[in-house]
């Protein structure tokens, strides 16, 4: 049972696809913890809900025009640069906007590793990509570009959106590069970058794995065509995130699991029935 | 079918069935698949105070297996409520510079010689019985720094003055709060602001004097940002003598000329008379007049010696005084247009409005430091916008622990944990805590900073124990005082975690745990005490400054004085230090709270802290309650206003040297940038230091942005890179050196001028040319 995961977001995996959560089929996984469940039908129904999650997932990559085997190929032409200030020019909804924006292809979108490599840790400001002009009449200007979002051809990309606007002394905790040198050498070694989609259950919507405190615009950075791809959310529409989408809390569980998930949770392999077992 | 066969097949059936699924949709992974440490996820979070500036933000560390992993806001934090600095989210990375000491270091025929920190600790006992026994106890000295935990202050001040018996005790905090401290001590009798950060929620109005916040102070500016966010009438002030960051933010600038602050202040006193807008009322219940001298000197000559005399004088004195200060003669000296001076006047005096004014090392790093305190209290006191919420004069301090080591402590040659060396009732009382002998204590104040240094150039201090400073970056007239340290006959000790121009210098080096590797308490600007934990373990035989002066006072034979143990140390030396302060005016938390709060500030009494001195309504050591405050630190509980005249820098441009020279900070670096530099984020954001230039001065010196640059002053040269139009802007005639960068030591330009009462010098004026290299 060696059921490694593929996902491991030090080394994004680029065959994932951008709405695995939205899985509909729920039987597999929900029947498995039922009482009565018995072996054979147990395999049947996963049997058939793994079927249909494959055709599910197959069917969505095509309609998206993604090759399943080289995602970063699109069956579809590339389309015309979108008009440089669409989303500013369209009706002040910049979320929903933005979402309804899909990504152009040869902008250079973000990618999961280039996000990871901008923070020191998960969760440390990230550093300015950029240039930014110093001494010019004002202490906001960042947020010109980077609160609505919006294309930018400067760099042939999309702007981040902020998910702290009211915070407008930017530089306080952003600072721009200007070197890749350091003083000295440095042994700092980050910890793992959180794992995304740890869902319990196959389908079930992921919690999240970051803190909240500034964060709690979800959509500034988890829809839209800055969002990063790997954490880019299939619904934007659907504005009450924390409805379905928890804090992942380092605390012990409100009530252990059964005996069986508790080894699962250790990893252990499962017990192999013991000859010298006595009936009960 | 039994049972455990079920459930064998059932796992089976679980475990094909996930495989099947993790392959199909890689998306998807499942909560049971791996161990969670694997994936960082049983980072513990600890609360820590930041170990960057005076502001004091609350911290949550992120650690992981025995390593800081990741740092984020402590939300519980009445300072930050949640927000940091770019500094104190990397703050961890400076634990991990790759050439962290590690190692006690001897020098041995010139080379400086790893040795087992025990024997660098015996030579160390050895070198001050010697040094004490040729040369007296007046020859041994510590220096020390306003980023020592207040245990370390505390074990070192008992040390010195307790045991050893010398009065030989400075900290960098001389450097950067001292004219604070007089200032508040010649106004209202006691040190430390009447108010609190919380008058950032409660005021509409802020002034800053010759503070640039949003880089010095970034988290508590943020906080007047979001007043003025969600309160529009918010008016910010920046009254500076350069264009900053905060002046951008600012919504009025008003820049003068170097050292005229102090004639402006008078003459918005001046305007609030003619205006009519005093609290005659609470003038004449809660205050008091002083005159003191006049033409006092800049403390340039060794062994400079001044004691001021105040003389009582009265409310008609003080107008009399006013009249040289009419907004029209101000403009003249100030460069201030006599219109700003009457709008900054308007809104002191506006009924309506609640004033905060801060400052910071503007004021403090000033040959007349005390003056232009004293004169700020006076705007506030004259319009008795004081010790209420939203309203106050506020300095702001640049180390974690200026105020709760070094002036709490009292690590200054002069002071004691409480009171003043001079006083024999003080000597008394630390006498009987500290359970030495009364006589032991000298009763008179040997060396301020400076002066210390310049006893060590004369020979006269010939041992030096230097600990979490680094002075040969930043003692003004550096090369005099670097050069003294490599006399013939000189012994010098420095602890620190990174190698630096001090530990060059050094004879004995000693590796320091740093913040989190041991256990601490630093206390901030607002009076608030926090206590954090030992986190991680230091590196190799690194060992906290606080051990290391244990360790040192029980080779000297003080084991009675020092008989902790190291697991519970720092327990027991809170709760010795406390009975210090065990009054209702300085009452400070006990250990238990201290571990439990994010931050306490004091007076802590009957389980409250007290964030308005001198309130009646809130403070519980106030007495008299007839009125809306009581000074108690003064007689009578009445503050001083002090007639304190404009008088001119000890150097100002001239022919020769047309230029000032301003020297400060920028936002990514923390003093000498030993541990900021180490962090890569804020090298690569600002990796080197640089002269800013006016862009009128540099066309005409033909310099362009980037060029190298020779500024010269009477006391030495540097080349250095011109910065045009980037973050700041001095104005015409006036340049700008930031002293974080050990390659551009600006010090070995600067003055070692000071303020004859404080003792501090003046960084932020000297006389300096400009060519182009």
């Amino acid at each position: 049972m060696s059921t490694q995961n593929t996902q491991h977001t030090d080394a994004p995996n680029p065959s994932a696809t951008p709405s695995p959560t939205d899985t509909p089929n729920l039987s597999t996984t929900s029947s498995l913890s039922g009482e009565g469940f018995t072996v054979s039908y147990g395999f049947i129904a996963i049997a058939s809900g793994m079927m249909l999650m494959g055709a599910w997932v197959l069917v969505t990559l095509v309609l998206q025009g993604i090759d399943p085997q080289d995602p970063h190929k699109s069956h579809n032409p590339p389309k015309a640069a979108p008009v440089p200030h669409l989303a500013a020019a369209l009706p002040a909804t910049p979320t929903l906007t933005n979402a309804l924006l899909s990504a152009t292809p040869g902008s250079s979108v973000r990618s999961l590793q280039r996000f990871y490599k901008q923070r020191a840790y998960s969760g440390a400001p990230p550093h300015i990509p950029h240039d930014i002009l110093e001494h010019n009449g004002q202490i906001d200007a960042c947020l010109s570009c980077h609160s609505q979002g919006g294309y930018v051809p400067k760099y042939n990309a999309f702007a981040p959106i902020t998910p702290h606007p009211t915070y407008t002394n930017c530089v306080q905790c952003h600072v721009p590069q200007r070197t890749q040198s350091t003083f000295r050498p440095s042994a700092w070694k980050a910890s793992p970058r959180p794992q995304l989609r740890r869902t319990a259950l196959a389908g079930s919507p992921p919690p999240i794995p970051h803190d909240l405190h500034m964060r709690t615009d979800c959509n500034a950075c988890h829809a839209g065509p800055a969002a990063v791809k790997e954490i880019r959310v299939p619904h934007p529409e659907r504005s009450n995130c924390l409805q379905c989408h928890v804090p992942r809390k380092q605390v012990p569980p409100f009530r252990s699991l059964s005996p069986l998930h508790q080894r699962l949770e250790k990893n252990a392999p499962p017990p192999t029935p013991s000859p010298q077992r006595k009936r009960p | 079918m039994t049972i455990s066969r079920r459930e064998f097949l059932k796992n089976l059936a679980i475990g094909s069935a996930l495989t099947a699924a993790s392959q199909l949709i890689p998306g998807v992974s499942f909560a049971w698949e791996k161990p969670t440490s694997q994936h960082g996820s049983d980072i513990t979070w600890k609360k820590a105070p930041c170990r960057f500036c005076g502001t004091g933000c609350g911290l949550l560390i992120g650690v992981s297996e025995g390593r800081a992993v990741a740092v984020k806001g402590d939300p519980q934090s009445a300072v930050n409520k949640g927000l940091l600095c770019v500094k104190g989210y990397h703050s961890i990375q400076a634990l991990y510079g790759e050439d962290r000491l590690k190692k006690a270091m001897i020098r041995k025929n010139g080379q400086m010689v790893e040795v087992p920190i025990k024997e660098a600790l015996d030579l160390i006992a050895q070198k001050i019985k010697e040094t004490i026994q040729s040369h007296g106890k007046d020859a041994v000295s510590m220096y020390g720094s306003g980023q020592w935990t207040i245990p370390d202050g505390y074990a070192a001040s008992k040390l010195m003055k307790g045991c050893i018996g010398t009065n030989n005790l400075e900290a960098n905090a001389r450097l950067c709060m001292a004219s604070a401290v007089t200032g508040f001590m010649t106004t209202f009798g006691l040190d430390e602001p009447m108010g609190c950060y919380e008058d950032m929620d409660h005021a509409d109005t802020f002034f800053l004097w010759g503070n640039n916040m949003s880089e010095m102070h970034p988290v508590l500016f943020s906080r007047i940002l979001e007043r003025k966010r969600t309160h529009p009438r918010t008016l910010i002030i920046d009254f500076a003598t350069r264009s900053t960051r905060t002046s951008v933010a600012a919504d009025r600038s008003i820049l003068f000329r170097p050292q005229s602050d102090l004639a402006v202040a008078n003459a918005i006193c001046y305007e609030l008379f003619r205006t009519q807008r005093i609290d005659l009322s609470f003038l004449q219940k809660h205050c008091s007049f002083r005159k003191g001298k006049t033409q006092i000197g800049y403390g340039l000559q060794d062994k400079f010696a001044f004691q001021d005399t105040p003389e009582i004088t009265n409310l008609d004195e003080y107008k009399k005084f006013l009249e040289d200060y009419t907004p029209e003669k101000v403009e003249k000296i100030s460069g201030v247009s006599a219109e700003d001076i009457r709008y900054m006047a308007s809104l002191y005096g506006d009924p309506t409005r609640n004033v905060v004014s801060y400052w910071c090392m503007g004021m403090n790093q000033h040959t007349r430091g005390t003056w232009i305190n004293n004169l700020v209290y006076n705007i506030h006191l004259l319009v008795g916008k004081i010790s209420r919420p939203g309203n106050g004069p506020f300095s702001l301090t640049g180390q974690p622990s200026a105020c709760g080591t070094v002036r709490e402590v009292g690590t200054l040659t002069h002071k004691l944990p409480k009171g003043m060396v001079m006083d024999p009732k003080a000597r008394k009382f630390a006498s009987d805590i500290w359970k030495v002998p009364y006589s032991r204590i000298p009763a008179k104040p040997t060396y301020d900073t400076v002066e210390m240094f310049r006893a060590l150039d004369r020979g006269d201090i010939r041992f030096m124990w230097i600990q979490t400073t680094n002075p040969m970056v930043t003692m003004p007239n550096l090369r005099r005082y670097r050069d003294a340290t490599k006399k013939q006959g000189r012994f010098i000790v420095v602890s620190e975690i990174y190698p630096t121009p001090t530990t060059a210098i050094a004879d004995v080096i000693l590796p320091s745990a740093m913040w989190i590797e041991r256990e601490g308490m630093f206390g901030n600007s607002e009076r608030r005490t926090q206590h954090w934990e030992k986190m991680v373990n230091p590196p190799g035989d690194a060992m906290s400054d606080t051990w290391q002066i244990i360790e040192v006072a029980r080779r000297l034979g003080f084991t009675k004085e020092f008989p902790w143990s190291e697991d519970k140390h720092i327990e027991h030396i809170w709760n010795e230090y406390t009975r210090f302060h065990d009054n209702p005016a300085h009452r400070m938390a006990d250990y238990e709270t201290l571990k439990r709060e994010s931050g306490v500030i004091w007076p802590y009494v009957n389980g409250r802290s007290t964030q308005w001195r001198y309130n009646t309504q809130l403070d519980p050591a106030t007495k008299r309650r007839n009125g809306a405050v009581d000074f108690y630190g003064k007689p009578e509980g009445k503050a001083w206003i002090w007639l304190r005249p404009y008088e001119a820098a000890p150097e100002e441009p001239s022919k020769d040297y047309p230029f000032w020279l301003n020297t400060g900070r920028v936002l990514e670096h923390w003093h000498t940038g030993s541990m900021t530099r180490r962090i890569p984020t804020l090298h690569q954001a600002v990796p080197a230091s640089y002269v800013e230039i006016h862009p009128l001065d540099a066309k005409r010196l033909n310099i362009r942005h980037g060029d190298k640059v020779k500024l010269t002053s009477p006391r030495g040269s540097i080349l250095i890179n011109a910065s045009l139009n980037q973050r700041a802007c001095p104005p015409l005639g006036q340049v700008f050196v930031p002293f974080f960068d050990e390659n551009y030591l600006i010090n070995e330009l600067t003055l070692d001028a000071y303020c004859p009462i404080s003792r501090q010098p003046d960084y932020k004026k000297c006389a300096v040319r400009v060519e182009r290299a």
